[in-house]
């Protein structure tokens, strides 16, 4: 595929937006990022060509609709390479994701059990596993953080015991940008016979992934932050453990047979989409990753390394801030929160709108890692594939306006 | 546009040092959040026949929230929760764009630098987090 960053930006109509009367410069593709035109147009045709429920319908609209549907999921399983689509669960998101997981194998836990999370979870990644410890009196242990941020890994050993059930991470922090070294959290989690969960969300949308590589036991990742639309993720599992977990929600379209007195579920994955899935919303995901799978990654990932470097530098000039995560492109995916002294989040982020530059302040749902940091909010700038050197410029002229403004 | 919202006498307002932190002997405290930002005001209260008598406050927050927190440390005692409340409804109304019977209420002339913020719903909470915390002791 010939690339251009220009030629990718006009996949995105809503870069053509004015702001305040200027360019639309949008830096918050961590929390959520635009879909190009391709998924706008795989949904729409869906909607205004057949739309119809999947997986029932003997009629030509609903065969079309299950084909769709079931291609979204082929799409998904070799995004991730699955080794099966049948590997694949069609969510409403990455947190819906963590807590299936978390519920249902966590039916099978018991007092003195462990689980290992990082204190540089998204809440997402936290919460269910601190609430399901609460509920069945397992402990929670905790991977502890750097001054920086990452991940502090030195003691992992000590962590994860042979009582570690499960051992659930970010593959990338939604604050800090860093890279989690999965092989050796999955080596040290399986030793222990532990599983290990990877929320995917910040991942997803840099690349392909392989779990079949990674090594790892479940992995999330939501559609609105890999170019797809809201309401919709993926979550993968082994297929011998989707298998041998209960189900979640039950109802329709997840039972083999139901009777006055019992119900048969489903095996694998089917056992976990109860109800009408987000038909439109997982056909508009399909669409999203076959983009992605076109891009030339290799070309991509140098590009996104050359913002980075542009961004890292111009932040580092500023005088009174603190970037979070290592100060290096390494181990680093295009996410950077910082803190400048006196100037609270809210506030830059406020001003900076003024400007077209759409930034993310606040805890970034990540408040165990900002207590650890003795912080209570930072900017987040996070780089798309449809950004470009403008758009660093645009941010980097426009924090030194807020500065003059707020000191 | 935030222009407005980070006014010079926004930006003294939030940046006076008038209310202290704490008391040595509260009679009531609370501590509220903004669930939405991540803003805290711890914020303790000595209270003599149903009046503030004194009030201190450590807010984790934004200019905005800081300069909130300060004025109404600055204007606050000697009033009964009722009165406190009437501001705050009026606070409230006034963001919100709806009805206020008196704008700005007497003594709390400060407020009217929030004006600016009314356009930004995403901002009120920041505003009337310190009313609310106040509020929450007081109850």
């Amino acid at each position: 595929m010939s690339w251009s960053p220009q030629s990718l930006r006009q996949q995105f109509p809503i870069l053509q937006r004015q702001i305040h009367g200027h360019a639309l410069h949008y830096l918050d593709n961590a929390a959520t990022t635009f879909s190009p035109e391709c998924v706008q147009a795989a949904m729409s045709r869906y909607e205004s060509h057949y739309r119809s429920n999947v997986q029932r319908g003997v009629y030509q609209l609903g065969a079309e609709s299950t084909e769709a549907y079931e291609g979204a999921r082929l799409s998904a399983a070799t995004y991730l390479n699955a080794r099966s689509d049948e590997e694949i669960i069609f969510t409403p998101g990455t947190t819906f994701s963590v807590n299936l997981v978390a519920h249902c194998f966590g039916q099978s836990l018991e007092p003195g059990d462990e689980i290992l999370v990082s204190l540089g979870e998204h809440h997402s990644n936290f919460i269910p596993w601190q609430y399901l410890c609460a509920q069945r009196g397992i402990e929670m242990k905790l991977i502890p953080v750097l001054a920086n941020g990452s991940l502090d890994l030195s003691q992992l050993d000590e962590l994860i015991t042979h009582r570690c059930r499960m051992v659930a991470v970010s593959h990338i922090s939604n604050v800090t940008g860093s890279i989690t070294d999965l092989d050796c959290i999955t080596a040290a989690a399986h030793r222990q016979g532990a599983l290990v969960f990877i929320d995917g969300a910040q991942a997803a949308p840099h690349g392909p992934i392989d779990v079949q590589t990674l090594d790892v036991d479940f992995y999330a990742f939501s559609g609105h932050k890999a170019y797809g639309p809201t309401g919709v993720g993926v979550l993968w599992g082994r297929q011998e453990l989707l298998e041998k977990l209960p189900p979640f929600l039950t109802g329709g379209g997840m039972i083999e047979r139901v009777t006055a007195q019992e119900t048969r579920y489903m095996s694998g994955n089917r056992r976990f989409e109860a109800g009408t899935p987000p038909v439109a919303q997982a056909i508009g995901l399909g669409a999203a990753l076959d983009w992605l799978m076109t891009l030339p990654w290799q070309d991509i990932r140098p590009y996104e390394q050359r913002l980075s470097r542009q961004l890292m530098q111009g932040l580092l000039k500023i005088e009174g801030l603190n970037l979070l995560g290592e100060h290096s492109l390494v181990h680093r995916a295009p996410i950077f929160s910082f803190d400048i002294a006196g100037c609270h989040s809210h506030d830059v982020c406020q001003i900076l709108d003024d400007y077209g530059v759409a930034l993310r302040g606040g805890h970034h749902c990540a408040q165990p890692l900002m207590d650890a940091l003795g912080l209570v909010a930072t900017s987040r700038a996070s780089i798309a594939v449809f950004n470009n050197e403008d758009d660093i410029d645009a941010l980097l002229i426009a924090l030194n306006k807020v500065l003059e403004v707020l000191r | 546009m935030s222009s407005g919202m980070y006014v010079d006498g926004i930006k003294a307002l939030a940046s006076s040092n008038s209310t202290p932190k704490s008391l040595a002997r509260p009679d009531q405290s609370a501590s509220v959040d903004n669930p939405f930002c991540g803003d805290r005001i711890d914020l303790d209260t000595n209270i003599e026949k149903g009046r503030l008598t004194a009030l201190a406050h450590e807010v984790r927050g934004c200019m905005l929230c800081h300069a909130s927190a300060n004025g109404l440390g600055e204007s606050a005692i000697g009033l009964s929760r009722e009165e406190i409340d009437f501001v705050s409804a009026e606070l409230t109304a006034m963001l919100k764009g709806e009805k206020h019977n008196v704008w700005p209420p007497a003594g709390w002339e400060f407020l009217a630098l929030f004006e600016p913020v009314a356009g930004h719903k995403s901002r009120h909470g920041c505003v009337t987090l310190p009313f609310k915390a106040l509020l929450e002791a007081l109850a």
